[in-house]
């Protein structure tokens, strides 16, 4: 193996044992400070985005070491900021993973329905979703978020007209679904 | 950056938006077919690895050929998860058509809960062995036990709370 591609194998070990440290770091500031995360969404981002911050000039640091060592000079930025891309890319997952066990549909229905015994009527797991919130408190939440996010209006009990932003995520989205056909999904 | 590098992940990547595109479109579905779409990434990746190993040998430039589509591939697995099954899109989507007017939330939740989104989701659920389906009763298959006690410990273990 060239020194390059023994440099490549050695900055994509380091950034991925920076990712792990991470996600146990951010696990472990979840549990000591659970009251103050929980409080909002903003809190627990922020506490997240701290903390990859952190890994983020980890990552900076330790790659400089095989870059200097065996990558040309030409290519030692190209080398760091796409090391950071694949760190980058990591945190995108493990936030994804956060998310799919946070609000995953699917998987909520299944938790459901092994909670009632494995057997349920459709209806009555409809209406009992998510602990008893139902599709109106699903949906309710879901636009709190929105709102939260700057997408929407939401006052009371009605709900819109978009902002521009949502405007924009709202024509993107929707024109990708169209573009790939996923006619009857969400 | 090198200009060999930026072609061969532009080969990679218009390789995996082509196939993609094509694929979906030619042959709709409801199932989000992720397995699918990490097989259409990875085909993109060694694209691009293969073609930056031809332009420039075995060097620096493979590794950074692989970060950055690794990089775009997971962002674009972010946005296609919620084109594909987001609650939140649809419902953009839904206040987008009313325009300037404001609907109302009853509105939404009675319209969301006549469509058969909810009982799609267990058809797909059904088709991937997590539940059976007989008549109107829906029961767990010792595979979805399985998934929902990993859930549940994950949850856990990663410190996260199941919302819905």
């Amino acid at each position: 193996m060239s020194a390059e591609m023994s440099a490549g194998l050695g900055a994509a070990g380091l950034t991925a044992g920076v990712l792990g440290s991470v996600v146990v770091g951010h696990v472990v500031a979840l549990r000591l400070f659970r009251r103050w995360a929980s409080r909002s969404a903003g809190a627990d981002s922020a506490l997240y985005a701290a903390i990859a911050g952190v890994g983020l000039v980890a990552v900076a640091v330790l790659v400089g070491q095989p870059a200097r060592e065996a990558v040309p000079p030409q290519s030692r930025v190209a080398f760091h900021l796409s090391a950071a891309a694949f760190y980058l890319a990591g945190c995108i997952t493990y936030l994804e993973v956060r998310s799919l066990l946070s609000r995953g549909y699917s998987l909520r229905i299944l938790v459901d329905l092994a909670a009632q015994g494995g057997a349920a009527r459709v209806d009555r797991l409809k209406a009992g979703y998510g602990d008893g919130m139902g599709i109106p408190g699903l949906l309710a939440r879901r636009v709190r978020t929105l709102e939260r996010l700057g997408l929407l209006r939401f006052e009371g009990e009605r709900v819109g007209p978009l902002t521009p932003a949502g405007r924009v995520v709202a024509a993107l989205t929707v024109g990708l679904r169209h573009l790939l056909r996923l006619d009857l999904v969400g | 950056m090198g200009g060999p590098v930026l072609e061969s992940v532009a080969a990679g990547i218009a390789l995996f938006v082509v196939l993609h595109v094509t694929i979906w479109r030619a042959a709709p579905s409801n199932a989000p077919r992720i397995l699918l779409l990490g097989l259409l990434a990875g085909v993109g990746t060694l694209t691009s690895v293969g073609v930056s190993v031809a332009t420039t040998g075995a060097s620096a430039n493979v590794w950074i050929a692989l970060w950055i589509d690794s990089f775009i591939f997971v962002c674009y697995a972010f946005v296609y998860a919620g084109v594909a099954r987001s609650v939140s899109v649809t419902l953009l989507g839904r206040v987008r058509q009313a325009g300037a007017r404001p609907l109302q939330l009853s509105t939404l939740a009675d319209e969301y809960a006549e469509s058969s989104r909810f009982e799609d989701r267990l058809d797909l659920m059904h088709r991937s062995g997590l539940v059976a389906m007989s008549g109107d009763v829906v029961t767990i298959t010792p595979h979805g036990h399985r998934v929902a006690r990993w859930t549940e410990r994950a949850s856990r273990a990663i410190a996260s709370r199941m919302e819905g």
